[in-house]
């Protein structure tokens, strides 16, 4: 077998095996020392790992075990008013219950709400609880909860809850009539109240009450440790930053009984060695996996996914009225000329070795009925590209680089560290192609704290950039992406600096439009909006590339991958196969 | 000057330097763009009002010359302040941060110091021949191999043997503390390798060229002619001579191998001082790089100290 030497049969020490973990009674906190015992004993004695010298999850092929996940994006906080990244936010979906999920197709069901009703005002939202659940402590869980959660984001939701505010949008509050029944109540008719929701955790409010008093920053600064009071599929059992994070089996989930028993985050900071750990069996699981890992770890024998993603990449063009150095970028025939020059189909090809699609829009396709089709990427024509500035009045220079009001066509283009190795090579592609039509651009590049830095410039006004490289990850609802393009985003999601007033009011239309149909015209529209006026080049699609061992099945399709962070889909139903 | 003087001045010397290098760290990343507010509060539904709340929280609202009294005093009662982002003390996250590192660091130079005396000593007692060749021709090469690369590669070679990723295997059930020690040393390997390799060639060239230097004493051609044994001379009369620049620069790399753990560390996934390092440049949490760079300064400061007394002690010319 390709992948290596079998660590097991090479003598390697015991291996964390099991079914779930040992339950806790009410007030009392199990140590994760503990836990791991209680975890190995039910393990050892009821899915087969026999042996004080252990076994591994993976080799046993039972649905007891415990999946082995390596990932290079990293957690910086379980606290989930302090968290930032997707790989939090995916833990907190496993760990705590929400109101709502998505399945598989992208539609909403159930999960802690069996069922839900709205006003015909569309005002007021009531949401019948599943009876009898409760927490991984033994606690009720019950509207009060849920009430508590959405209550405390909407009190302190310009501040300490900022990072919430954003599900409870318009709520003016939410009751618990009883148990089993919250009501939320909303200041004026919202879109996508489910969607908003859906990404809200319900917090145990005899946990964080203690820290909703004040100006409320205490929610914001307990780092909440490990092990985690926990109302989802799994409890977070071990936390420890950039190096693990171990999710147990909640035995109090009110759900049905996920095949693992439990699964591990391992955070590394090199690809490479994530995937010689993949290769040597010390991982199950690599998420995402490098492209340029694909091919190889596939023709070592192991599965490799591939499947359309919520990730994009752009050229960003700075519309910023506050940009004076070069006014010609605030011209659409500029603007039209450079998407012209971009090749996409090369940039997929030689930087992203075919592992994207062209991209268009800021709203992927993946994203289902909001994708407005009819944007679409124009063919790559240089020579109609230099017809356009030729047109325009920017004639080369001496030196083959064209002039616009006095000064060369030549600017700097940020790119953040986060673009990658395949980003900059996608910069070297345009940066070529951009030079056959006379315009010359000199890559910047910049960790991404600097790079928004030299984004907004002083003031958050956008003065100084002219061009730059980065991309964004969408949600499954375009409400996120398109706020990102309005002007009360300035210094904060903006990083374009485009301002348009048409566009904010279309905006507002689509955040209060609560039939789908009538929402997804505004939307389609304001992807129209944003591709004529080019403050981006989406250049591209990126691809979602995962590997696991073949010893595993099971795993949901996700545009996020495994670690999706707003479906619970990716792992539910991931077993061993037994081989 | 006498050696009570000497002593004086360079504490002087050194507690000066401390100060310099502690508002140079101060000022740095507060002059470095980006901004740890920026970053923190740019999240959905982030406001301006997020922002100021934040500010305050962090005390960056206050001119900064307060924020510098404010940051000396905390110091002087040894408070080195909170995590902006994981919002722990940051002296609790030192504290774990290079309790993992020195391990890694003190195990890798004792590694490239026993390479570097036997290859330094045999590249002298055998100079102008393929030993000598053979030996610094070999440690430049590994000097000059970037470190982050020598990493990747072991790790190909030697990573479907040893563990290539943190410090331990977290999938362990309740393990023994033999089990634990023993599954932490097959962790250390690979990152230990790694540093012994790149260091250990700057060890090599000094003890080689101190060595050539002392063999050619009259002393030692003494003792050979008094009969002294190749090991007899080397043990007894050439390495204690040799000694001197070889501790000084065991105790000055020390320094710098701490604050240069960081390819290791990012290569290896270890969790230790430079990765933390890393991780707070890029998220702008000032008050866990003054932590960073204050224990760093301070360590390599006092181990100049150190290898200065040492070589006071060594030789008392130098004092002179």
């Amino acid at each position: 077998m390709p992948q290596g030497i079998n660590l097991l049969s090479a003598g390697k020490q015991p291996i964390y095996c099991g079914s779930h973990l040992g339950t806790e009674k009410e007030g009392e906190t199990v140590k994760p020392r503990t836990t791991l015992t209680a975890l190995a004993l039910v393990g050892l004695l009821t899915a087969g790992c026999g042996g004080s010298s252990g076994a591994s999850s993976q080799n046993k092929g039972n649905s007891g075990s415990v999946l082995r996940v390596g990932t290079t994006f990293t957690c910086n906080s379980i606290n989930p008013f302090a968290s930032t990244g997707t790989t939090c936010a995916m833990i907190f979906r496993y760990n705590y219950p929400f109101l709502v999920q998505y399945t598989g197709s992208g539609a909403f069901e159930g999960d802690l709400a069996t069922k839900w009703t709205t006003s015909g005002d569309k005002l007021n939202w009531t949401f019948d609880l599943r009876p009898g659940a409760k927490w991984s402590d033994g606690k009720p869980l019950t509207a009060a909860d849920v009430a508590f959660t959405i209550n405390t984001i909407v009190k302190f939701r310009e501040g300490a809850t900022a990072s919430e505010a954003s599900s409870v949008k318009n709520v003016k509050s939410a009751t618990a009539p009883t148990a089993n029944q919250v009501v939320v109540t909303y200041q004026k008719p919202t879109a996508n109240v489910l969607g908003r929701l859906l990404k809200m955790p319900v917090l145990p409010a005899h946990v964080w009450e203690k820290y909703a008093t004040g100006d409320g920053m205490q929610l914001k600064q307990t780092p909440n440790p490990a092990p985690l009071v926990a109302g989802g599929p799994y409890r977070l059992g071990k936390y420890t930053k950039d190096q693990i994070a171990l999710m147990e089996a909640n035995p109090n989930w009110y759900g049905e009984k996920p095949k693992l028993s439990g699964f591990g985050l391992q955070f590394f900071t090199s690809p490479d060695a994530m995937v010689n750990a993949l290769k040597n069996n010390q991982i199950d699981y690599a998420a995402p996996l490098p492209i340029t890992a694909a091919k190889p770890v596939e023709q070592a024998g192991f599965t490799v996914s591939r499947q359309p993603g919520f990730r994009f990449h752009d050229l960003i063009i700075n519309q910023s009225p506050h940009q004076k150095a070069h006014p010609e970028l605030r011209n659409a025939g500029v603007r039209e000329a450079f998407e012209l020059a971009v090749d996409r189909k090369k940039i997929i090809d030689v930087a992203y070795l075919g592992y994207a699609t062209p991209g268009s829009s800021i709203v992927p396709p993946v994203t289902g009925d909001w994708y407005n089709p009819a944007v679409k990427p124009i063919t790559f024509d240089p020579a109609k590209a230099a017809k356009l500035l030729d047109e325009a009045g920017y004639r080369p220079g001496p030196d083959g680089i064209r002039v616009a009001g006095g000064k060369p066509m030549s600017y700097e283009v940020i790119i953040p560290d986060v673009e990658g190795g395949e980003g900059e090579r996608a910069l070297q592609i345009v940066t070529e192609d951009f030079k056959k039509i006379g315009v010359q651009l000199k890559p910047k590049p910049a960790d991404n704290a600097t790079a928004f830095d030299q984004l907004t410039g002083p003031g958050k006004k956008y003065e100084q950039f002219t061009l730059s490289q980065w991309g964004w990850i969408a949600q499954r609802d375009p409400d996120f992406l398109l706020n990102g393009m309005t002007c009360a985003q300035w210094g904060s999601w903006n990083d374009t600096g485009y301002c348009d007033e048409e566009y904010d009011k279309l905006y507002d239309q689509q955040a209060a439009a609560v039939d789908d149909k009538a929402r997804q015209a505004i939307v389609w529209q304001m992807q129209k909006m944003i591709y004529d006026a080019r403050p981006y080049i989406v250049t591209h699609y990126d691809d979602v590339v995962e590997g696991h061992s073949t010893r595993w099945t099971g795993f949901g399709q996700s545009p996020l991958g495994i670690l999706d962070s707003q479906s619970r889909q990716g792992l539910l139903s991931a077993t061993t196969t037994g081989s | 000057m006498s050696r009570t003087g000497h002593l004086i001045r360079r504490l002087l010397a050194t507690m000066v330097t401390i100060y310099v290098v502690v508002t140079l760290n101060f000022l740095l990343f507060r002059v470095l763009p980006g901004d740890a507010v920026s970053n923190l509060s740019r999240v959905p539904g982030g406001s301006p009002e997020l922002s100021a709340a934040l500010r305050r929280q962090f005390g960056l609202d206050q001119p900064l010359w307060e924020q510098y009294w404010i940051y000396l005093g905390r110091l002087l009662h040894g408070d080195l302040g909170v995590s902006f982002t994981t919002q722990e003390p940051v002296g609790d996250r030192l504290m774990v941060a290079f309790g993992n590192t020195l391990p890694l660091v003190a195990a890798g130079l004792v590694l490239a110091l026993l390479l570097g005396l036997v290859t330094g000593t045999l590249a002298a007692w055998f100079r102008g021949g393929w030993v000598d060749r053979l030996s610094t021709s070999t440690a430049i090469a590994f000097y000059s191999v970037p470190t982050h690369f020598l990493g990747l590669l072991l790790i190909l070679l030697l990573g479907n043997q040893l563990p290539t990723q943190g410090m331990h295997d977290e999938f362990l059930i309740d393990p023994t503390w033999a089990a634990r020690t023993a599954d932490l040393v097959r962790h250390m390997v690979l990152p230990v390798v790694t540093i012994a390799l790149i260091v250990f060639g700057q060890y090599t060239l000094v003890v080689r060229s101190s060595m050539l230097e002392t063999l050619g004493d009259d002393h030692v051609l003494t003792a050979r002619a008094l009969g002294a044994g190749p090991v007899r001379t080397l043990t007894k009369h050439v390495l204690p001579n040799a000694m001197l620049p070889i501790t000084t620069l065991v105790a000055l790399s020390l320094g710098g191998l701490i604050g240069g753990s960081i390819l290791v560390e990012t290569v290896f996934s270890w969790p230790g001082a430079g990765r933390a390092m890393y991780e707070s440049v890029v998220q702008r949490d000032y008050p866990m790089l003054q932590g960073v760079f204050l224990v760093l300064t301070i360590s390599v400061v006092t181990l100049n100290l150190l290898a200065d007394l040492l070589s006071v002690r060594l030789d008392p010319r130098v004092a002179q």
